[in-house]
């Protein structure tokens, strides 16, 4: 270890570095045993059968089997849906509110302080409040639908297999378009008020100062979003298990339900961890990819 | 008490990469005890390393640093009694402009009430004393710097650094800023190793620069010495605006004599030191201010091609016949115009030959000493 | 409305025109961004306050309450462990907060002032760990503690969440003491300030900030968190809000007792969100930007 100043080794600042290694090598402790080692056992337990009693290693075994698994592909696929469509709507919905915000009228800053709220309240809270506002019979949405004649009667949102997963993303949506708003509305304010300036005086309309000027100073920053977003979803689980358990008739399972279930309902933690692994390497391969197009479109870009 | 500051094969090597990049090369330099020290050079020459390594920011890779008597090569700069201005200013952004001036004070455990007092009083001679209770934020640029050399004198230390504390200040400011740091040097009983790439600075407020080249001592002298005896191309270029011209011209024999000749011009240097270089070409370097359009004992016709007035005299840019750029300071150009052909000239005292390599061989001030003393600077 | 609104606040728009199509849709995706949050929220107190079985007595829910009761919360307090659990989830988020904090702010000094191997290493393993699911790790750390002999304790459950969140924190305390200038260090140590007194003077008043939002990451992550600590904690009598909030509603509670239940643990959270927005504002920024 060596102190950053010019990259000096300081024989006087020995005690001080002394101190550093010591703080580093706790830490390096901390984080191997609390942070390396579960990674490390997932992939360790994901080649093995009968983890917890008696470990055999299977090799490709749980794989193999999580795979030829019945909801596999559903569960799977329901991930695919889920990840995409909620990281589509919460960016985009932030995207569009910030970019009303950053217009700099009143209101808006009630509006940035109310966002938030979704954002901070516990999961569970989250669950419990949308169930109770699309409840078939005290629903507030139901009522309001009916209300305006759109139903003749209430739909069990989070019951029906037809929306249940509309609803889990809708709930999804507005928790994390707050996300993605704070970031942008950061992003744009940083962007020099004298571009847009230039921008009228040579004519340009809404359409084309947001082409010409905004989106490109937002870019970098949308497509971050969009990636944690999306691996950060593709992993979700709180909210949904809490919400709908996966229900009805597994139209809301996803990956790391499958997981759980696998775990805590099947106890086979090896196929667990292989389906952990698996959805783990899909997205780093995602993350890979992603990045590499990204860079391609800088270059075909610029 | 002001000490003295003297280097010792003074070394410093970093690890770039692969390579080994040496910012210091054995330096071995004295530092007069309460003069006034520029250190310049241009970007990457290691003089912030140099200085860092006095302030015991950084540490020698080799040699030894001494201050007075004392080695303090192995001190912590927590140790060493100095104060530095940093090229970024650094105050402390929590920090009202009080406590930011008067935090040595505090931390050598200096009474509250004195502590105050003294505060005040370097407030009062820097005239920031009403912007005591702000934050740094609230300042002009300027007041920042006087919070910083407020900070850097308040505790009288041995030793005042400055690392290019005004390299991002508008030129009037820095005008103003540079007669306020040479006040304070009158005032205060400290050594001052002044930092800057700006040979305007280096020329205008020290005792002595120390003109550094990649990592070596190319010169320490006083400015005026600096401007006239400049021991090297590299000095006569980097020290006086503009930049010293130089004629390459051939150098024979006439007669016994070393004889320069080009540019239509045959200047006979009576000088031993030029007997090696014989049959070889040499820079004769002349400086602008000694250029004249109204000709001396050599002439050579010039285009003029830009004229700059600044005020009193111009600076005026022209090609020579060899198609080079050539410059020369008047005070009357109310008969030159650019697209003009001129003659301008000089006298052999105010030549300075250079050898193949850059080094000054013969200073026409010396040789020729009758007019030496009447030189001016710019 | 929008439009009389519109008037009032045209001089409250500096620079940039508006053309009027634009502004008035402005204000309506504005107005739309308050009702899609607020609303919930609103519904939340609503039915919080509303006596115990109102909601099921056919539909007697007002927009503007006609009874404000606080029944739903006595019983809570009195009745349910309620109490327990808050008590457990201020000690499992002071604890979180502290500890997390703290080795953020070590971890991060570190990394800003000096050069070690594998420091690349570190700052990429960080967004890897982000890419593995949690539930999968959960029995790693269920294994851990029970080899410790830490199951069921708070403790245990406080190690997990600040390894959890640590690389966000790390991560988080890393950028904003690079915004620090070494500068200011430099003249500290020069004016005769220790490393450790340079750094309590100086490096952290003006860390603060970055500071603040990593305590209150961390507080999120010891309030909110639902998954570890179901996992950690096996007694009932050990339980946080979130899982013994699901315990309540697991009962067939009603509609009211579960809305109290949400606006007990919402109010921290909220106060946050009102008094720390900018804090909440840069972290997430900060976070973002690696």
């Amino acid at each position: 270890m060596r102190e950053r100043l010019g990259a000096d080794r300081f024989r006087w600042e020995s005690p001080v570095l002394l101190l550093g290694k010591v703080a580093l090598a706790l830490f390096v402790g901390f984080a191997m045993l609390m942070w390396l080692f579960p990674i490390l056992y997932g992939f360790w337990a994901s080649v093995h059968e009968n983890v917890v009693a008696s470990a055999q290693f299977v090799g490709l075994g749980n794989y193999a089997d999580v795979i030829a698994h019945d909801l596999f592909w559903k569960a799977l696929n329901n991930t695919v849906v889920f990840a995409v469509v909620t990281t589509l709507t919460s960016v985009g919905l932030g995207l569009l509110f910030a970019l009303a915000v950053n217009q700099g009228i009143r209101g808006g800053s009630l509006a940035r302080t109310l966002i938030l709220f979704p954002y901070l309240i516990p999961t569970v809270v989250i669950a419990f409040l949308w169930q109770f506002m699309l409840n078939q019979n005290t629903g507030v949405v139901n009522e309001l639908l009916v209300g305006l004649g759109v139903l003749d009667e209430g739909i069990r949102f989070f019951g029906t297999t037809e929306w249940a997963m509309p609803a889990v993303i809708a709930m999804s949506t507005w928790v994390y378009a707050a996300f993605a708003f704070f970031i942008l509305l950061a992003q744009l304010q940083s962007i020099d008020g004298a571009l847009y300036e230039r921008a009228t005086v040579e004519g340009a309309n809404a359409w084309e100062k947001f082409r010409d000027i905004t989106y490109p100073h937002i870019r970098t920053t949308l497509l971050l979003v969009v990636f944690l977003r999306g691996i950060w979803l593709f992993n979700h689980f709180d909210l949904i298990f809490i919400a709908t358990r996966g229900g009805p008739i597994n139209e809301t399972l996803t990956i790391p339900l499958l997981i759980y279930r696998l775990i805590f309902r099947e106890f086979s933690y090896g196929q667990g961890a292989a389906l952990g692994s698996l959805l783990f390497f899909l997205l780093a391969v995602g993350a890979v990819v992603y990045f590499k197009l990204l860079d391609r479109g800088e270059v075909g870009a610029g | 008490m002001a000490k003295e500051i003297r280097t010792e094969r003074l070394r410093k090597e970093y690890d770039a990469d692969d390579r080994t990049v040496v910012a210091n090369d054995d330096i071995d330099l004295t530092i007069e005890e309460g003069e006034f020290t520029t250190i310049v050079g241009p970007s990457g020459c290691g003089k912030t390393t140099l200085l860092r390594m006095i302030a015991g920011l950084q540490e020698p890779t080799s040699g030894r640093l001494y201050c007075g008597d004392e080695d303090v090569t192995d001190e912590r700069p927590q140790d060493r009694d100095i104060s530095m201005v940093f090229q970024n200013i650094a105050l402390y952004p929590h920090m009202t402009v009080r406590e930011n001036i008067g935090y040595a004070l505090k931390i050598e455990g200096v009474p509250d009430e004195e502590r105050a007092e003294r505060v005040e009083e370097a407030a009062e001679i820097l005239q920031i004393a009403d912007q005591l209770e702000k934050k740094p934020d609230a300042l002009s640029g300027g007041q920042q710097q006087r919070v910083a050399l407020g900070a850097a004198f308040v505790k009288e230390p041995e030793i005042i650094l400055f690392d290019e504390p005004m390299s991002d200040l508008d030129a009037k400011l820095r005008a103003e800023l540079r007669v306020e740091v040479q006040q304070l040097h009158k005032r205060l009983d400290a050594t001052i190793v002044y930092v800057t790439h700006d040979q305007t600075e280096a020329m205008t407020m020290s005792d002595t620069v120390v003109t550094l080249r990649e990592g070596h001592v190319e010169q320490v002298a006083p400015p005026t010495e600096l401007f006239d005896f400049p021991n090297s191309t590299y000095v006569a270029e980097f020290i006086g605006t503009p930049a010293t011209n130089f004629l390459p011209v051939d150098l024979q024999l006439t007669d016994g004599t070393p004889t320069l000749r080009g540019f239509g011009m045959e200047i006979e240097v009576p000088s031993e030191e030029l007997d090696p270089h014989v049959g070889e070409t040499v820079d004769l370097g002349v400086r602008p201010q000694y250029l004249s359009a109204g000709g001396g004992s050599f002439e050579l016709d010039v285009t003029i091609d830009v004229i700059e007035p600044l005020g009193t005299e111009s600076v005026v840019h022209a090609t020579r016949p060899d198609g080079e750029p050539i410059d020369f300071v008047t005070d009357d150009i109310a008969e030159i115009f650019p697209g003009d052909t001129v003659t301008v000239g000089f006298d052999e005292e105010d030549l300075i030959v250079f050898g193949p390599n850059g080094e000054a061989v013969v200073y026409g001030a010396r040789l020729f000493d009758s007019a030496g003393a009447t030189q001016q600077i710019n | 409305m929008i439009a009389a609104v519109a008037d009032a606040v045209t001089d409250a728009v500096p620079q940039r025109t508006l053309g009027r199509v634009q502004r008035t849709l402005t204000y309506l995706v504005i107005l739309l961004m308050c009702l899609l949050t607020a609303v919930p929220l609103y519904v939340m107190l609503l039915v919080a306050f509303q006596p115990t079985g109102a909601v099921f007595s056919g539909g007697d829910l007002h927009i503007i309450p006609q009874t404000i009761s606080f029944e739903n919360f006595t019983e809570l307090l009195t009745e349910t462990d309620a109490l327990t659990y808050t008590y457990n989830s201020i000690v499992v988020t002071v604890g979180v907060m502290v500890l997390a904090t703290t080795i953020a702010c070590i971890s991060g000094y570190i990394l800003t002032r000096f050069e070690f191997r594998g420091k690349t290493a570190f700052s990429r393993s960080i967004l890897l760990s982000y890419m593995f699911s949690g539930i999968v790790l959960a029995v790693p750390f269920y294994i851990l503690f029970q080899s410790l002999g830490l199951l069921n304790s708070h403790f245990a459950l406080v190690l997990g969440l600040t390894a959890l969140l640590s690389p966000l924190n790390i991560w988080l305390m890393w950028q904003y003491f690079e915004t620090v200038p070494i500068s200011l260090e430099e003249r500290a140590w020069i004016e005769g300030a220790s490393r450790w007194r340079a750094v309590r003077d100086v490096v952290l008043p003006i860390a603060r900030p970055g500071i603040v939002t990593a305590a209150i990451f961390s507080f999120s992550a010891g309030w909110n968190n639902f998954l570890l600590a179901q996992i950690v904690l096996s007694d009932s009598e050990m339980y946080t809000l979130p899982v013994g909030a699901a315990l309540l509603l697991g009962r067939d509670a009603g509609w009211e007792t579960a809305m109290s239940v949400s606006v007990l643990i919402c109010i921290p959270p909220f106060l946050i969100a009102l008094f720390f927005q900018r804090y909440l504002m840069l972290g997430i920024n900060i976070g973002e930007s690696g």
